[in-house]
């Protein structure tokens, strides 16, 4: 049970959002500039990264919406996105995303931990001064994300058909235009809590 | 030295702004609302919030930035400095 009187029937970071629309928007659309605006790094590349970083702080909502919106952008491959959960150093990704994953692994753990040394290396296998930007501001932005999440004790259900129903929706549609609906719909209960 | 090609001149989270404005204005947004738009909890307290996690993630601008906002709307860099330390 959520910490606080969140909207019961919205789960994860849903919940806290719809209780406070204020703070969702900017929220929403940080991580739609991240994860679906212009950038040389394709959407499923970064829903993995922010994907593997939910995993590494194991907040099961998070890993789970953007694992399930990873697959849909990477033609459903289900099993790939497990495979850079559990070890991405295994997968059939990019040796440039690899690269981008292990700068976003330390950025998880403390920003301090990225070296010059993992820099270079992502460099060398042709990441951008932008790709490497956006990678360390995913993985910042996800600890914040997951902090908000399970610093509320929000409802995370295990229901995988959930996330893949969503996940698809999400990687058809975006962050804003979906969390629209709901923030519209809880206007009016958000701001009595407020 | 920054890891990237950052523009010079600007230190901590400034220099990550002006290097990319898109992604700068939400976050921005966000700490507006967060921590200046009247709320139940004075605009020093909320930088108390924002300075004390700031100092345990060991982020120097960070927490000296909160810490000098802090101080400027308390009147009182003693509080903050005891804040950091122990604030029990």
């Amino acid at each position: 049970m959520p910490h606080i009187a969140l909207p019961a029937d919205l789960p994860g970071i849903r919940g806290a959002m719809a209780f406070r629309p204020e703070t969702a928007r900017p929220l929403n659309a940080l991580v739609e500039i991240l994860l679906t605006g212009p950038s040389t790094l394709s959407r499923g590349e970064r829903e993995l990264i922010a994907t593997y970083v939910s995993s590494r702080n194991c907040t099961h909502y998070c890993h789970s919406i953007h694992g399930a919106i990873a697959a849909a952008h990477l033609g459903g491959d289900e099993a790939l996105v497990k495979q850079v959960k559990t070890d991405f150093t295994q997968a059939s990704i990019s040796p440039k995303l690899k690269a981008l994953l292990t700068i976003a692994g330390k950025v998880q753990q403390d920003g301090k931990l990225v070296t010059a040394a993992d820099v270079d290396a992502a460099r060398n296998l042709g990441a951008t001064d932008l790709e490497i930007h956006d990678t360390v501001l995913i993985a910042a932005a996800f600890c914040m994300y997951n902090r908000y999440v399970d610093g509320l004790g929000t409802d995370q259900p295990d229901d995988e058909a959930l996330y893949r129903e969503r996940g698809r929706r999400v990687a058809r549609d975006g962050y804003v235009t979906v969390s629209e609906e709901y923030l519209a719909s809880h206007t009016e209960a958000a701001h009595a809590h407020a | 030295m920054p890891h990237i090609n950052l523009p010079e001149g600007f230190p901590g989270i400034s220099a990550g702004f002006t290097f990319r404005p898109e992604t700068a204005k939400p976050m921005r947004q966000l700490a507006q609302i967060l921590l200046h738009v009247p709320s139940s909890l004075t605009p020093g307290e909320r930088e108390l919030i924002a300075t004390y996690v700031s100092s345990r993630n060991n982020c120097h601008f960070c927490q000296a930035s909160h810490a000098a906002a802090a101080t400027a709307h308390l009147g009182d860099a003693s509080v903050v400095d005891k804040v950091k330390a122990n604030f029990l």
